[in-house]
C-alpha cells in the first residue's frame, strides 16, 4: 500500500514522539529528482532537528539530543534499521526511528503530534481518521500501555498509518482496525505481564505513597522506560517492523481486481501458434519470413497494423514501400487484378532477378490476408506447390510446370528489368525506370466487381488524403470485420454443419450478399483456412456442450 | 415465461435456491438488505468555533422537534426513533404546502465532547477543510466531520451572531456551550516548505492531467497489450497518490464554509479566526454481525457518504444565508431549522436507499467474469432478453439507441475488447484477466474500488466524464429486462478480498504472537509461502515456485562474490574486506543484535542506509569492479517487478541513477538482484490468504433494482416515475462536477435516461444543456454500428447458433468497434478539420457513428476530444 506506518509515543518528558516507522519503497521508485535527498545519511542530530524540532512552539529548543531519552527511541543511534523485501514485486519495507524519505520526516511528524497531541478520542483508546490534502491523511489508534513506573502507571502511545490516498485510506478502515487491534493488544498484554510482575517484586503504588519524591520526573536515568523494557521483549522493533512490513503489504493486496481484456485477434494466435510450433520443431531451417513474422512480442502488433514487416532490416536497393507505393507502380487495374488473386488464396507467383524487391511486394501483398492465410516462400530456384506456399518467389530462369500456368488459381508477375547501363543502380524511387511488371493469369473471372473488402481497400488506397497509416488501421479494420464473418460461416457450416438455406441467410446477415457475392464468398471461404487452431478446436469442442443445452 | 424468468432473476429467495456459488452472493446482497437502517440513526451537527465566542452548536438534529400542527399541545414526549425516520419520508410531498414547525430544544449532554472531538484539543491554523472520522465505542456510532474555515462577509461581519442569537435564544434554557472550553493559541503545524504556492501549482497540473486531453507519456503509449488505457490509469493514480514523491495535494484546499453571500477577500483575517464543523454521526447497530456489516459497506462506500456530505454541507450555507434576511426572530429560526432539516431529509433518505435498495442480482458481466461455469445458461437469458426488447422497442429503435448512449458513455467495455498480446488461459473464456494490471497492482498499489467505481461510471475517456443511466418506467418487468440487459454492457472488474482465514487465531500483525516462543518470535511466520492472489496469477511469470526455487538455490551457494550473479556484499567499515565477509558474521559483531530470530541467515537485518559512518553496510551489486559505481544508486535498486512492467515506464519517471541507457541491463540486474537480497533481510511474513469473494465493491452495489425512489449513487437503476428525476437531476449533475465522488477531476457529469413507457432514450448532461422544454435532455442518434451489431447477433441468435457463439460474435463486433475507433484516432491524428464525408467513404465511418468512435477513441488516444469535441 502507498503508505506508511508510524509508532508514536507521548513521551512524560518530551511530548509527542516518533518512535519507529515503516515505509513502503516501490521499485521504479520514481520519485522527482532530488540530489541527495533520496539519500540521506543517518546524521542523528540534523535529523532531530529537522523531525523533533518541529513540535509546539513551547518545546523548540536546540537542546532535543540532550532531551531524547529511552522512552523517545526504539533503535539506538547507531542500528541500521531493518529491511525486508517483497520478491514478487519488488517492493521494499524500510524500517528506521524516522522516516529515510525527508519530505516524509514532517508529515510523519505533524501526524504523531496530532495523533498524540490535538486529536480528541473518546477514551483516549481507539482509532481516528483525520488529515487534509496538504499534510497526508492519516489513520491513529492511540492506546495506553502499563509501565509501573509511570506516572499513572501507564503510558500513551499510538500507531498512525499515513497515506495520501484518503479514500484508499478510509476504505481499508476495518482492515487496518482489525490487524491494529492484534499488534496493541498483543503488546498490552505482554507489558500488563511485565507489569504484573514487576508489581510483584516491587509494589509501586506503596512506594510512591511513601515517597512522594520519587515521582518519575525526579528520577535519574531511568525516568522513561523504552518499549522494549516494558514488554520484555528484546526483538520487540525486529517484529514490529515485520508486523507493519505485513500490514502494508496485506493492506494493498487485500483487494484484487480481475479485470477482462478481449481475446486476442485472429492474427495473434496464429503467430503464437507458430511460434511454438517453430520453438518445439527447433528448426532452424525455416529462416525465411516465418521467422521474421515471429520475432519479439512487441513488434508483432505494430506489423500488423503498418503491413511492412521489411521496414526493419532496410537494405539497399529497390523495395515496394507501401501497399499504395505498390498501386501505383503497377497501375490501378493490374494492383486491383492482383489483389484480387490475393483475396482469392490464389498462388501469386513474382519472377524476377531482384529478390529483395519481390520479398517487399509480398510484405506489402501479405497484409490484405490474415496471418493464418499467409505462406511465403520468398525466393526459390524451382517452383514450389500452391499448397506449400500462396506467395512465390522466383528466380528468372526457373521453369514453371504448365498445369501451374494454365490454371485460373494463379497469377504470374514477370519482373523484368529495363535496360540501362549499370547492373545495381543507386537507389532510385522510380521503380518504374528500373523494372518493368507483366502480370498473367490464366483467369477468366472479372475481377472488378468484388469482394466488397477489396473494394473499400482500393477506395482508401485511391484517397490520397489518408495517410499510409490511416490506409493501414483501415485494413486492419477491413479484416478484422470479415475474419469476424468468416468466423460465423466456419462455426455455421463446418461446426454446426448448417444447409445451404440457412448459410445463405447468414451470408445475407453477414453483409456478403449482393454485389460480389461470389467474391465474397471465395474469400470467406479462403479465410477459414487461416483461422487458429485455438479457435477451431475452442468451437469443436464447446459445440457438444451447447448441444446439449440446446435440445432441452 | 419470460417475466417468470425475470422475477426470478430479481427475487434473491428465488435464487438463493439455486445453490452454489450464486447463492453465496446473494446472501451477501441480502445482508445489506436485511439489515435494519432506521433514518433516526443519522444526526446532524453543526458546530462553530470562534476564537472570540468560543464553541457554540449551530445545529443539532437530536435537539430538533418536529411539532405535527394537530398535536402542537400535547405534552413533550420523545417520539421513537423510528417514528419519526417514517415521517421524513411521509413528510416529503406535504412539505411544500404546509413547512413543518420545529421546536429547537436544549442539545444532548453529548455535545461537549463531539465538539472536542470535530475540533481538537488544540485549534489548527490549517485554512483548507479537514476530514475527520471517529469511532465511539458506547454506543456505537461512527461520526464524519469536516471542519472548514468560516468565510464570512466584510459587510456584514456583525449579523453572523445574529443567527447565533437567534439559536441561543431559543435554546436559552440550556447552557451555552462556549465558555467552559479552554482554548490554546493555534498550533502552528509543520507544513511543507512550498506548501502556499502548492496549491495552484503541480497539484493542480498533476490532477488535470486527467481531465485535459493531455497526452502523457506513459505506459499506455508504449503498450501494446489490451487494457492499455485501464493500465494507464491505474498506473496514473497509484503515481498520484504515492508518498515517495511527498505529499503533494491533489485538490484545491480552499474550500470553506461560506457565511453569506459575499466573498470575503477584504476580510481574511476574520475569517481565518472561525471554524465551522459539519458532523454527521451514525447510530451503528446493536447487533455485532449488522454492526459489522455496516461498517463494511460504510467504508467501502465512503466516497459517496461524503458526496452527500458535501451537498448537505451547502444546503447548510444555504440555510444559513437565507434565513439572515428574516427579520422576526422566531421566523428566522424556523426558516433555518425547516431548510437544514429538509436537507438532512435528503441526505438520510439517499444513505438509507445506498443502503438498502433493490440491486440487480447477477449482474451479466460480472457474473460471466466470476463464474465461468454459469456461463452458457447465463450467455441464454441475456439473449432471450435482449431479444425481447429488441422486438418490444423496434419501431422507435429504443435499444439501439439505449445501447449506442450506454456505450459511448459507460466506457469501460473498451477495455475488454482490446485485444490482449496473450493467448486465452482458457479456450472457453476467450477473453483473459489482464496480467499488467495484475503486475501493476502489485508492484504500484493503487485503490481497486477507485478504479472499479471510474469503470463504472465510464470515467475512462478524455476530458473525464461520469455517467450513469436511468430507467423510467410504470412496466417493473419491462424496466428489469433493460436493465438486466445493460449489466452486460456496463462493465467493471471484479474484486476479489484475500484475507487471512477466518479459522486462524494467529495474525502476522501481532508481534508478540506467545509469550513462550518469545526468543523466536516469527519463526513459525516466516517461512515463504506463495501468497495467492488470485487463480490466474500462478499462471504469471512470476510464479511463487520460481521465486522459492531460486530463493533455495541462493541459499545453498555460497556467497561467492567472483561468481557470475550478482551478489550482496556486506562492507563492514572498519577491518572486514568487502569481498569475504559474509552477511551473518557482521551482523554478529554487532552489538544490538542481541538474539538472532532463529538463527537463519534470512532473518537477519540488513542497513539499507549508510548511518553512522563506523559501520556502513550496502548492497554490493555487480561484480565487484562495480561496485563503486553502484553504492550511489544502492538505494534505488530493489529488485523490479519484472522486465516487461520496467521496461513500459516512461523515462520521464525513471530514477536517473539508473543506467537508463541499458534498460535491457539493469532490469536483468534488478531481477537477479531481488533474489541475492532475500538471503540477508527480515523476510517478510507471509501466511496462507483466503480468497473470497468481495461483497461490498461497487460492481454489486451500484447496479441498481427496480425502485420506487430516484437515487442519484447508482450507475444504473429503474424507477417507476421520472418525476423526482426531473426535479433533482440536473443539480445532482453539477453536484457531481463539483463533488466527484470519483475523488478526481470530472469534466461532464452525464445522465442518460432511458423511457420504456415512451420508448425514448435522453441524455442529460452538465453541458450543452439546452434541450427541447419538459425534456429531460436531448435524444440519443442511433449509432448505425450498433444497430448492426445488435440487429446481426440477435439474427444469430434467432437462426439457433449457440447462445455462447453469438455472445461471442458480439464481443468481437465490440472489438470491431474499437478498431475503428483507433482507424478515426490515426485519421484525426493529421487532420485539423473533419471532413465527415471522407469519413464515411474512406474509413466507413458514417456520421452517426462518429460520437460514439470519439468517445471510444478518446479512451486511447486523448487529442481526439480536443479535435472532435
Amino acid at each position: 500500500m502507498n503508505a506508511l506506518v508510524a509508532f508514536c509515543h507521548f513521551c512524560e518528558l518530551h511530548g509527542p514522539r516518533t518512535l519507529f516507522c515503516t515505509e513502503a519503497v516501490h521499485p521504479p521508485s520514481p520519485s522527482p529528482p532530488q540530489p541527495g535527498s533520496a539519500w540521506m545519511p543517518d546524521r542523528e542530530p540534523e535529523g532531530e532537528r529537522d523531525g523533533e524540532g518541529l513540535t509546539m512552539k513551547a518545546n523548540s529548543s536546540d537542546t532535543h539530543r540532550a532531551d531524547m531519552c529511552e522512552g523517545c527511541r526504539s533503535l539506538p543511534a547507531s542500528h541500521p534499521g531493518f529491511v525486508s523485501v517483497d520478491s514478487e514485486t519488488g517492493i521494499r519495507f524500510l524500517s528506521h526511528q524516522h522516516p529515510r524519505q525527508p519530505q516524509l520526516f514532517s508529515v510523519v511528524r505533524q501526524a504523531c503530534v496530532r495523533s498524540l497531541s490535538c486529536e480528541v478520542c473518546p477514551g483516549r483508546e481507539g482509532p481516528i481518521f483525520f488529515g487534509d490534502e496538504q499534510h497526508g491523511f492519516v489513520f491513529s489508534h492511540t492506546f495506553f500501555i502499563k509501565d509501573s513506573l509511570a506516572r499513572g502507571f501507564q503510558r500513551w502511545y499510538s500507531i498512525v498509518i499515513v497515506a495520501m490516498d484518503r479514500i484508499y485510506l478510509i476504505n481499508s478502515w476495518p482492515f487496518l482496525l482489525r490487524h491494529l487491534k492484534i499488534t496493541i493488544q498483543s503488546l498490552q498484554s505482554t507489558a500488563l505481564q511485565v507489569f504484573d510482575s514487576e508489581q510483584v517484586v516491587c509494589p509501586q503504588r506503596a512506594v510512591r505513597i511513601f515517597s512522594p519524591a520519587g515521582f518519575p520526573h525526579q528520577r535519574n536515568g531511568n525516568a522513561a522506560r523504552s518499549l522494549t523494557s516494558l514488554t520484555q521483549h528484546p526483538n520487540l522493533w525486529e517484529s514490529l517492523h515485520t508486523s507493519f512490513s505485513w500490514l502494508l503489504k496485506a493492506c494493498g493486496s487485500r483487494l484484487t481486481e480481475k479485470l477482462l481484456e478481449g481475446a486476442p485477434t485472429e492474427d495473434t494466435l496464429v503467430l503464437i501458434e507458430r511460434k511454438t510450433e517453430q520453438e518445439e520443431e527447433m528448426n532452424a531451417e525455416g529462416g525465411d519470413s516465418i521467422a521474421e513474422e515471429s520475432q519479439s512480442d512487441t513488434t508483432q502488433d505494430r506489423d500488423f497494423l503498418c503491413g511492412d514487416d521489411g521496414k526493419d532490416e532496410e537494405p539497399l536497393g529497390p523495395k515496394f514501400k507501401s501497399l499504395r507505393h505498390l498501386r501505383q507502380v503497377l497501375g490501378v487495374a493490374e494492383f486491383r487484378q492482383l489483389a484480387w488473386h490475393v483475396l482469392m488464396g490464389n498462388q501469386v507467383i513474382w519472377r524476377g532477378q531482384d529478390c529483395g524487391l519481390i520479398q517487399s511486394a509480398f510484405n506489402m501483398l501479405k497484409a490484405l490476408l490474415p496471418v493464418g492465410c499467409v505462406r511465403v516462400v520468398p525466393y526459390s530456384t524451382q517452383y514450389e506447390e500452391a499448397y506449400r506456399c500462396n506467395f512465390l518467389g522466383l528466380s528468372p530462369d526457373v521453369q514453371i510446370p504448365a498445369h501451374v500456368t494454365s490454371s485460373e488459381f494463379m497469377v504470374l508477375v514477370e519482373v523484368l528489368n529495363v535496360e540501362q547501363g549499370r547492373a545495381y543502380p543507386a537507389y532510385s524511387d522510380d521503380l518504374l525506370s528500373l523494372y518493368q511488371f507483366n502480370i498473367t493469369s490464366a483467369n477468366t473471372q472479372p475481377t472488378d466487381k468484388g469482394p466488397t473488402l477489396l473494394n473499400k481497400i482500393d477506395l482508401a488506397l485511391a484517397n490520397e488524403n489518408l495517410s499510409v497509416d490511416v490506409v493501414s488501421h483501415c485494413l486492419l479494420c477491413l479484416k478484422e470485420e470479415w475474419m469476424n464473418k468468416v468466423k460465423v460461416l466456419f462455426k455455421f457450416s463446418k461446426v454446426d454443419g448448417r444447409g445451404r438455406e440457412d448459410t445463405q441467410k447468414v451470408l445475407a446477415l453477414l453483409g456478403a450478399t449482393g454485389h460480389g457475392e461470389e467474391d465474397n464468398v471465395r474469400l470467406l471461404k479462403f479465410w477459414m483456412t487461416g483461422l487458429s487452431k485455438t479457435y477451431k478446436s475452442h468451437l469443436m469442442t464447446a459445440v457438444r456442450g451447447v448441444e446439449r443445452t440446446l435440445s432441452q | 415465461m419470460a417475466p417468470m424468468l425475470l422475477q426470478k432473476l430479481f427475487n434473491k429467495k428465488a435464487t438463493a435456491t439455486t445453490g452454489g456459488a450464486r447463492a453465496c452472493s446473494t446472501d451477501a446482497e441480502n445482508r445489506w438488505a436485511s439489515a435494519e437502517f432506521d433514518l433516526a440513526q443519522i444526526r446532524l451537527i453543526v458546530y462553530q468555533d470562534c476564537e472570540r465566542r468560543g464553541r457554540q452548536v449551530l445545529f443539532d438534529s437530536k435537539a430538533v422537534r418536529k411539532l405535527d400542527p394537530s398535536e402542537l399541545n400535547v405534552e413533550e414526549t420523545k417520539a421513537p426513533p423510528t417514528r419519526s425516520g417514517a415521517c421524513q419520508i411521509g413528510c416529503k410531498a406535504k412539505q411544500k404546502e404546509t413547512p413543518p414547525t420545529y421546536q429547537y430544544s436544549r442539545p444532548s449532554s453529548d455535545v461537549n465532547m463531539l465538539g472536542e472531538m470535530m475540533f481538537g484539543s488544540v485549534a489548527m491554523s490549517y485554512k483548507g477543510s479537514t476530514l475527520k472520522i471517529h469511532h465511539i465505542r458506547s454506543p456505537p456510532q461512527l461520526m464524519v466531520s469536516k471542519v472548514f474555515s468560516a468565510r464570512c462577509g466584510s459587510s456584514n461581519a456583525g449579523s453572523t451572531s445574529t443567527l447565533q442569537d437567534s439559536l441561543d435564544s431559543i435554546s436559552q434554557t440550556c447552557p451555552s456551550h462556549s465558555g467552559s472550553m479552554a482554548h490554546s493559541n493555534p498550533v502552528d503545524m509543520p507544513g511543507r516548505g512550498h506548501s502556499e504556492d502548492s496549491d495552484s501549482g503541480i497539484a493542480r497540473s498533476a490532477s488535470l492531467s486527467s481531465l485535459l486531453a493531455t497526452p502523457l507519456p506513459s505506459p499506455g503509449s508504449s503498450y501494446s497489450s489490451g487494457c492499455a488505457s485501464s493500465y494507464q490509469r491505474r498506473w496514473l493514480r497509484s503515481q498520484a497518490t504515492s508518498l515517495q514523491h511527498g505529499l503533494i495535494p491533489r485538490w484545491s484546499t480552499d474550500e470553506m464554509f461560506s457565511l453569506s453571500d459575499e466573498s470575503c477577500s477584504s476580510n481574511p483575517g476574520l475569517s481565518r479566526r472561525k471554524k465551522i464543523a459539519v458532523s454527521i454521526i451514525i447510530s451503528l447497530p446493536e447487533k455485532e454481525e449488522e454492526n459489522h456489516g455496516f461498517q463494511e459497506f460504510f467504508f467501502s462506500h465512503f466516497p459517496l457518504f461524503e458526496s452527500h456530505m458535501n451537498k448537505l454541507k451547502t444546503a447548510i450555507e444555504r440555510a444559513m444565508i437565507v434565513c439572515r434576511r428574516v427579520a422576526e426572530p422566531s421566523q428566522r429560526v424556523q426558516v433555518y431549522l425547516c431548510r437544514v432539516m429538509e436537507a438532512l431529509g435528503d441526505f438520510r433518505m439517499t444513505v438509507w436507499n445506498l443502503y438498502m435498495a433493490p440491486r440487480i442480482t447477477e449482474p451479466i458481466w460480472l457474473t460471466m467474469v466470476s463464474q465461468s461455469a454459469e456461463r452458457n445458461q447465463l450467455c441464454q437469458r441475456f439473449l432471450k432478453e435482449m431479444s425481447l426488447l429488441m422486438e418490444h422497442g423496434a419501431k422507435n429503435q429504443f435499444l439501439s439507441s439505449l445501447l449506442t448512449a450506454v456505450l459511448m458513455y459507460h466506457l469501460a467495455w473498451v477495455p475488454t475488447v482490446m485485444p490482449s498480446n496473450h493467448p486465452p488461459i482458457r479456450a472457453v473464456y476467450q477473453k483473459r484477466s489482464s496480467h499488467s494490471v495484475d503486475l501493476l497492482a502489485k508492484c504500484h498499489p493503487y485503490n481497486p474500488l477507485w478504479a472499479q467505481l471510474g469503470d463504472l461510471y465510464g470515467a475512462l475517456g478524455s476530458p473525464v466524464r461520469v455517467c450513469r443511466t436511468v430507467v423510467v418506467g410504470r412496466r417493473r418487468e419491462l424496466v428489469q429486462r433493460v436493465l438486466y440487459v445493460l449489466s452486460y454492457f456496463i462493465r467493471c472488474s471484479d474484486l476479489q478480498e484475500n484475507a487471512l482465514p477466518q479459522a486462524q487465531t494467529d495474525s502476522p500483525a501481532n508481534p508478540c504472537p506467545s509469550q513462550t516462543t518469545n526468543s523466536a518470535p516469527c519463526s513459525e511466520r516466516t517461512n515463504e509461502k506463495p501468497h495467492v492472489c488470485g487463480s490466474e496469477a500462478a499462471n504469471s511469470s512470476l510464479t511463487p515456485e520460481r521465486t522459492s526455487e531460486k530463493t533455495r538455490t541462493a541459499d545453498a551457494d555460497s556467497t561467492d562474490p567472483t561468481s557470475s550473479s550478482e551478489e550482496t556484499i556486506i562492507e563492514a567499515g572498519d577491518s572486514e574486506s568487502s569481498g569475504s565477509s559474509t552477511f551473518s558474521e557482521t551482523a554478529d559483531d554487532r552489538p544490538e543484535r542481541t538474539q538472532e530470530c532463529s538463527g537463519e541467515t534470512g532473518l537477519e537485518h540488513v542497513l539499507a542506509n549508510p548511518s553512522p559512518p563506523v559501520h556502513r553496510v550496502q548492497f554490493m551489486i555487480g561484480s565487484p569492479k562495480e561496485v563503486v559505481n553502484d553504492r550511489l544508486r544502492q538505494d534505488r535498486t530493489g529488485p523490479r517487478c519484472g522486465r516487461g512492467l520496467h521496461r513500459k515506464m516512461p523515462s520521464r519517471l525513471l530514477t536517473d541513477s539508473l543506467d537508463s541507457s541499458d534498460e535491457e541491463e539493469s532490469s536483468h540486474r534488478q531481477t537477479c538482484t531481488g533474489n541475492e537480497l532475500q538471503q540477508h533481510e527480515l523476510p517478510l511474513p507471509s501466511c496462507d490468504m483466503e480468497i473470497r469473494p468481495d461483497v461490498n465493491h461497487f460492481g454489486r452495489s451500484l447496479l441498481g433494482g427496480y425502485s420506487p425512489q430516484y437515487m442519484p449513487d447508482f450507475v444504473l437503476h429503474g424507477v417507476t416515475s421520472d418525476q423526482r428525476l426531473k426535479q433533482c437531476l440536473m443539480a445532482d449533475l453539477e453536484h457531481t462536477v463539483l463533488h466527484p465522488a470519483l475523488d478526481e477531476p470530472v469534466a461532464e457529469a452525464v445522465c442518460i435516461v432511458a423511457d420504456t413507457d415512451r420508448l425514448c432514450v435522453q441524455v442529460a448532461t452538465t453541458q450543452r444543456r439546452v434541450c427541447e422544454p419538459g425534456q429531460i435532455g436531448r435524444d440519443v442518434m442511433v449509432s448505425n454500428l450498433v444497430h448492426t451489431l445488435l440487429t446481426s447477433v440477435l439474427q444469430l441468435h434467432a437462426l439457433n447458433m449457440a447462445a455462447d457463439f453469438c455472445v461471442m460474435h458480439l464481443e468481437d463486433r465490440l472489438q470491431e468497434v474499437y478498431f475503428k475507433s483507433c482507424s478515426l484516432a490515426e485519421y484525426l491524428r493529421g487532420q485539423r478539420r473533419v471532413h465527415v464525408k471522407e469519413l464515411g467513404l474512406a474509413l466507413g465511418i458514417e456520421s452517426s457513428d462518429l460520437p460514439l468512435l470519439a468517445a471510444v477513441a478518446s479512451t486511447h488516444s486523448p487529442y481526439v476530444a480536443q479535435i472532435l469535441l
